[in-house]
């Protein structure tokens, strides 16, 4: 409904008003029929009286606030729809109906509003002001519903997101493959013609010296290929229905030199007679054993980390949990979950969003190529499965993995 | 001391001369140099190595199909090959045991100190 064509025509006609026992009372149009004509529209609409007390609100309205009518009538529209605007609760003075009787002549802005049933709406609250009342300003606020238009609207750029993610995943993973025989050669070169130099005898300490950065730098190089290699998503996937503790096993396997130098103490609490599900063995002992290596790399000699596996039903909604269709889980679904905890230096909030972008590393040249986590990350969407990195309070990095449970929500 | 025999097969000269250059200046090694896949059967025959470096993939003709022809040739069957692969990553490498079916495998770049000691493991005794 255009409010501002309404309130138009109504001062158009303000010439014509008299004033009776109502308040207002244009020619032609009773204030009983206006208010009947607005009761039959599908928008909210109030008004209130100069403090902001609602005087009239349409049946929309009271259904939208959930309150008997005559509740309704006399609250604060700002105690009865405190609003919101992004994420924090907007100030009195901000408060549309104030901004009108402040002497803003009209507001259209959108904000949200928690109904006391729970649920997070998007409204569109427009409002005017009016002075056709002797006994001061009235506002004229009507509310939107665009709750459903915002999420399809969210869907779509998630979708269309997703999909150019996806292309851009597709484009790395057939060049990997190109790259790394045409990277690796020449690199094979070098490191052969550094090696033959570094083994004739007659170079002094300073020539020795360059010689390693250089072997050092092709390392890096090296490195950084096959960190594209592991990324590409050429070599497709093979599902099988696994076991994930033997998985764990085997994967702790491989980094027990890398633990073993570390010093470190390993504590599992493997739960038993979990859930089999769907995974690519090969590609998900390579999440774990990335996992594994930042939490070696990431404590001091002789540290700790713990690695625990569960089943739970998924009861409170949260990042990866919800109801919508892009949620990964549902609320209900039964996962299993894998945990790694290590006692490292454990990762600064500033570092956080940026932990699984490509060749995000704060680890020194020769350690560290940045692809870890970016990997893992990929090839746990590939899963259906879901990773969350936090710092715990007492110090050190938790990560927890979540798999779906076949037979569960698909 | 006799000298043992390599031959060299990967189609960049550059990486075959670098070879020979690191293996024959321990002095313990003869090196020659193949950059032709079509050439290296008759290569082998004449020459009689002791061990072949092989490079898997090369423009004219596939590793795997020279590694087929190695092996069903009379001169050439019980000369040990060792695989050099620029498209294995270490990860892939260590989880198939440093071999591809069945033949010892080194992925590029290798490092010279790994490399003497799998020719000096595979050596033909
Ligand atoms: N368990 C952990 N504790 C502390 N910091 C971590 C941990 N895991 C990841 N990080 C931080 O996240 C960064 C990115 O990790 P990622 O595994 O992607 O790359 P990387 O470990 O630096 O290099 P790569 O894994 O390629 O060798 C790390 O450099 C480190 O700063
Ligand atoms: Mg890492």
């Amino acid at each position: 409904m255009d409010l501002k064509k309404f309130v138009g025509h109504l001062n158009e006609e303000r010439a014509a008003m008299r004033v009776g026992k109502e308040g207002i009372e244009p020619n032609g149009l009773s204030l009983e029929n206006m208010k009947g004509a607005l009761s039959s529209l599908v928008e909210s609409i109030v008004w209130t009286d100069q403090e902001g007390k609602i005087q009239w609100s349409n049946d929309p309205f009271d259904c939208l606030v959930e309150q008997k009518h005559k509740k309704v009538l006399g609250s604060k529209l700002i105690d009865l729809m405190p609003l919101m605007q992004n994420g924090h609760k907007l100030p009195s003075r901000l408060y549309p109906v104030n901004l009108l009787l402040d002497g803003e002549h009209q507001v259209r802005e959108l904000y949200q509003w928690q109904k006391p049933s729970g649920k997070l709406l998007d409204l569109e609250v427009s409002g005017v002001q009016m002075d056709w009342n002797r006994s001061g300003k009235n506002a004229f606020v009507s509310f939107h519903d665009i709750t459903e238009q915002k999420h399809t609207e969210e869907e779509l750029r998630e979708a269309q997101l997703q999909l150019i993610q996806a292309v851009k995943m597709e484009s790395v993973g057939g060049l990997a493959a190109g790259i790394a025989h045409e990277v690796k050669n020449p690199l094979a070169v070098l490191q052969m013609g550094v090696d033959y130099l570094a083994n004739s005898a007659n170079g002094t300490g300073e020539i020795q010296a360059v010689l390693r950065d250089m072997k050092q730098a092709i390392v890096r190089a090296d490195n950084v290929i096959k960190g594209l290699l592991d990324f590409s998503v050429s070599r497709k996937l093979e599902f099988v229905l696994s076991d994930l503790n033997p998985l764990v096993n085997r994967s702790l396997n491989l980094v027990k030199h890398e633990l073993h130098k570390k010093q470190m103490t390993v504590v599992t609490d493997l739960a038993e007679d979990l859930p089999k599900i769907c995974v690519d063995r090969n590609k998900m002992e390579q999440v774990f054993v990335n996992l594994y290596m930042n939490a070696i790399q990431a404590v001091l000699k002789g540290g700790t980390m713990r690695v625990k596996t569960y089943q739970k039903r998924l009861v409170k909604i949260g990042k990866v949990v919800g109801r919508r269709k892009t949620d990964i889980f549902k609320v209900g679904e039964k996962v299993v979950v894998a945990e790694i905890e290590d006692t490292g230096v454990g990762i600064p909030e500033a570092n956080m969003d940026r932990i699984f972008d490509p060749f995000f590393t704060t680890k020194p040249l020769e350690q560290g190529t940045g692809l870890g986590l970016a990997v893992t990350e990929k090839i746990v969407q590939m899963h259906k499965a879901s990773i969350d990195i936090e710092n715990k309070p007492e110090g050190g990095v938790r990560v927890t993995l979540m798999f779906k449970v076949k037979g569960e929500n698909g | 001391m006799v000298k043992r025999k390599i031959l060299a097969v990967d189609d960049e000269p550059s990486f075959t001369r670098m070879l020979k250059r690191n293996l024959e200046r321990t002095g313990a090694y003869e090196v020659e140099e193949e950059n032709l896949g079509t050439r290296c059967l008759s290569t082998a025959r004449r020459f009689h190595p002791d061990l072949i470096l092989l490079d898997i993939i090369m423009p004219d003709v596939e590793g795997h199909f020279l590694l087929s022809q190695f092996k069903t040739d009379q001169t050439t069957r019980s000369i040990p090959i060792v695989f050099l692969t620029a498209t294995l990553t270490k990860e892939e490498m260590r989880k198939n045991k440093g071999a591809l079916e069945g033949v010892p495998a080194l992925a590029k770049p290798v490092d010279m100190r790994l490399l003497l000691s799998c020719i000096e493991k595979y050596l033909k005794k």
